[in-house]
């Protein structure tokens, strides 16, 4: 008898672990054909009276297998509306399958929305847990509705090009500045540093994606575009690079340095009886890559040196107009709030006292250290 | 001692991370959060040491045989029925939170009740196993998990995102005095000794609570602590950090796997959860069992030559377990876990007392 129970008891659990996989099958699961993934959101502002936002869903079209694809398949779907998830729900109207959120990663702000509250934008994408935190956010110039609708030629199956722009596998240029959600969140909710994101831009015929702007957000909702130069800056100064190049003109010599080796660091120096200033360093090491005329392994300290000068004058330039414009994408404000104990009022003395006083003083240390494998 | 021991108090510790613990310090990052984890790590040393010390002078005996020896019946059953209901708590507020991070995270679709049943009939068998059958599964799920939970841990700290200035900031916070409720909760990780009052009767041989144990155990509840703080932080900011219902599963969510079939890491970190709390809720509710079936035991209330007072037990558990689920919201079970953890220090307090009263009427 107590033989029989002993063999009956692993039974009963194989039956119980059994019976309960069939229930599993129960609790809202959804077959993946009749599921239907969204790729990209973008956002626009809303071009029918009395909506605020044009939402466009990227979806993917599911092929039997990457080698039967003729090419890349995408449906786009688009609705107004006065909030996004009112929005998204319309759309479910007009598809026989459920959206699924999980490989959305990527979402593009229409250019005309960047004044609006991005908070109220991104509210759904942090509230509602299927949408990633690692979802990249970008800006789209002219509108959103055109960067998703744009199909690169270089576009293949299964390999999305708004993804690829950003995840560091694909394309890796200095130019891209990469924002995750969860990184636009942290920095539109902390005092003293300010949210910055690329701006995809589609050319005239809407066969190219092109990343080399970016924007930065400020609380006073005045958003500063930086140009190609201003963005490699301030990737640069931010450490997000592992390589770049610099272009510099010397008179009639016009040469091109390749950096593999680069750091910035930066303090924040404040002390009673004298003006606020950043002593800020900035160490690159490369090797020439291009020069219009016969190089001479002496002259490069030369060359080094006057190359130097020319970054410290984009550096000051750069700080300059963040500084005007009240932005700080840096988040020297975070760092000044990190170096100085807690207490009221220190974030708004740095506001009002620190920041607009604040002085630059920046040292570049180009090395080249090589011409290459010609002289 | 033991290397139980140190299952028992790293299970505890690890369980901590992805309970409230996390969230109520985060709440009071502006307040003496940090002075709190400091003066907790030497408190809760403390009392790991006091614990360990006592029962090493009692092999093989739980607190309720040694009370039955040296202490009034009266009292006895006072202070047993106490600590089955606090374990009981323990490993209820345990099945709650993970229940909800299912429900938020893995399947919103699913019915709560449906979810809860369901963990409950795996710790329903898990908890009537034998003492030493716990600690053999204990061992099992902290050689799995911890060594991956470890690596998570380094990588999250490692990941470019990490912003040093947002802990930086966090430090410099550090001037405020903490509170009654921060530092309870700081040093419940390093309460996970106090299970000893069961599991020292399989702890037969001679134990020896050193310095070496101490260090270990020191090391490791840092780290915890460190981690389930600064983690939060680093990567969701410290302004931020506040609006977020789960700290440890939303920063898991920053990162990802760049070459891996998950992408998402907060998959993988639920599914350690899993496995974690799993082993936190069996240890719960094994001493809560055997404490009670202790003092409160029907001995005709038999079938079959077996025993169903623990069964009885176990049912008025998984009942009181769905009632309570559905009752309770997220921020209610935070503010209900706070006043669990504050409600330790004094259960600790007595528990000492009567380690004191035993140990002088043992020598005498």
């Amino acid at each position: 008898m107590m033989i029989l129970f002993q063999k009956m008891k692993v039974l009963v659990l194989v039956l119980i672990l059994v019976g309960n996989s069939l229930l599993q099958t129960g609790c809202g699961f959804k077959d993946i054909d009749k599921r239907i993934f969204v790729l990209a959101i973008g956002i626009d502002q809303a071009e029918s009276k009395g909506n605020r936002y044009k939402v466009t869903l990227k979806l993917a079209l599911p092929s039997g297998s990457v080698k039967q694809a003729t090419g890349t398949m995408y449906s786009y779907l688009t609705k107004d509306s006065t909030k996004m998830a009112d929005a998204i729900r319309q759309l479910k109207t007009q598809v026989d399958k459920e959206f699924d959120f999980g490989h959305l990663k990527t979402i593009i702000i229409g250019k005309e929305l960047l004044n609006d509250d991005i908070s109220e934008i991104t509210d759904i994408f942090l509230r509602r847990r299927d949408f990633q935190r690692i979802t990249w956010v970008a800006v789209g110039s002219p509108t959103a509705e055109k960067v998703i609708k744009t199909e690169p030629k270089s576009e293949m199956p299964a390999s999305v090009s708004l993804f690829n722009i950003f995840a560091n596998t694909g394309v890796e240029s200095p130019y891209i500045v990469t924002s995750y959600l969860f990184d636009l969140r942290r920095k539109m909710k902390e005092h003293g540093v300010d949210p910055i994101l690329p701006v995809i831009q589609v050319d005239k015929k809407s066969t190219k994606l092109i990343v080399n702007h970016s924007a930065v957000l400020s609380s006073q909702r005045e958003t500063l575009e930086l140009t190609p130069r201003q963005t490699k800056i301030y990737n640069m100064l931010k450490n997000n690079l592992n390589k770049m190049e610099l272009m510099i003109k010397k008179e009639d010599l016009e040469y091109i340095v390749s950096i593999d080796s680069l750091k910035t660091n930066y303090k924040i120096l404040t002390s009673a009886n004298s003006a606020p200033i950043i002593k800020m360093n900035v160490d690159l090491v490369g090797i020439l890559e291009e020069a219009d005329q016969y190089i001479n392994v002496k002259e490069l300290n030369e060359l080094s040196n006057f190359a130097s000068k020319e970054v410290e004058k984009w550096v000051e330039a750069l700080f300059i107009t963040f500084q005007k414009k009240n932005v700080d994408p840096l988040g020297f404000g975070l760092r000044y709030k990190a170096t100085r104990l807690y207490k009221e009022g220190l974030f708004s003395k740095w506001e009002e006292e620190v920041y607009p006083n604040l002085k630059l003083d920046v040292s570049v240390n180009v090395g080249i250290k090589s011409t290459g494998v010609i002289e | 001692m033991s290397r139980y021991f140190y299952y028992i108090t790293f299970i505890n510790m690890v369980t901590s991370m992805a309970a409230s613990m996390p969230k109520i310090l985060l709440l009071h990052r502006e307040g003496g959060a940090i002075v709190s984890i400091l003066v907790s790590i030497p408190i809760g040393l403390g009392v790991c040491y006091l614990i360990g010390r006592f029962y090493q002078c009692f092999p093989g005996k739980g607190l309720p045989e040694l009370m039955d020896d040296y202490i009034p019946k009266f009292i006895k059953i006072l202070f047993l029925l106490v600590i089955g209901l606090v374990w009981f708590a323990a490993g209820l507020l345990s099945v709650i939170m993970y229940s909800f991070i299912i429900k938020r995270f893995l399947s919103p679709n699913a019915n709560l009740i449906y979810i809860v049943s369901l963990i409950l009939l795996f710790i329903y068998y898990g908890a009537l196993m034998k003492s030493k059958n716990v600690l053999y599964v204990l061992e099992m799920i902290f050689i799995l998990t911890v060594p991956l939970v470890i690596l998570l841990i380094v990588k999250a700290f490692t990941n470019d995102y990490f912003e040093m200035d947002f802990v930086k900031v966090a430090i410099m916070h550090a001037q405020n005095f903490p509170t009654f409720s921060t530092v309870s909760a700081a040093s419940f990780i390093f309460w996970g000794p106090a299970n000893l009052v069961i599991f020292n009767r399989v702890m037969t041989k001679k134990q020896s609570m050193t310095w070496k144990s101490l260090a270990i155990l020191g090391l490791f509840g840092t780290g915890v602590l460190l981690t389930s703080y600064f983690m939060p932080i680093g990567l969701l900011g410290f302004e931020n950090v506040g609006t977020i219902i789960y700290p440890g599963i939303t920063a898991s969510d920053t990162l990802h796997f760049q070459y891996w079939i998950i992408e998402r890491v907060v998959f993988v970190v639920l599914m350690l959860l899993l496995a974690i709390t799993f082993a936190s809720i069996l240890t719960h509710w094994h001493v809560a069992i055997e404490v009670l079936t202790n003092v409160i035991y029907f001995k005709k209330f038999k079938w079959k030559k077996h025993n169903l007072t623990p069964h009885l037990f176990l049912i008025i558990f998984w009942i009181t377990s769905l009632q309570v689920v559905t009752y309770l919201t997220e921020y209610q079970l935070v503010k209900y876990t706070g006043y669990f953890y504050n409600l330790f220090p004094f259960l600790l307090t007595v528990m000492f007392l009567l380690f004191w009263v035993i140990r002088r009427r043992a020598k005498a």
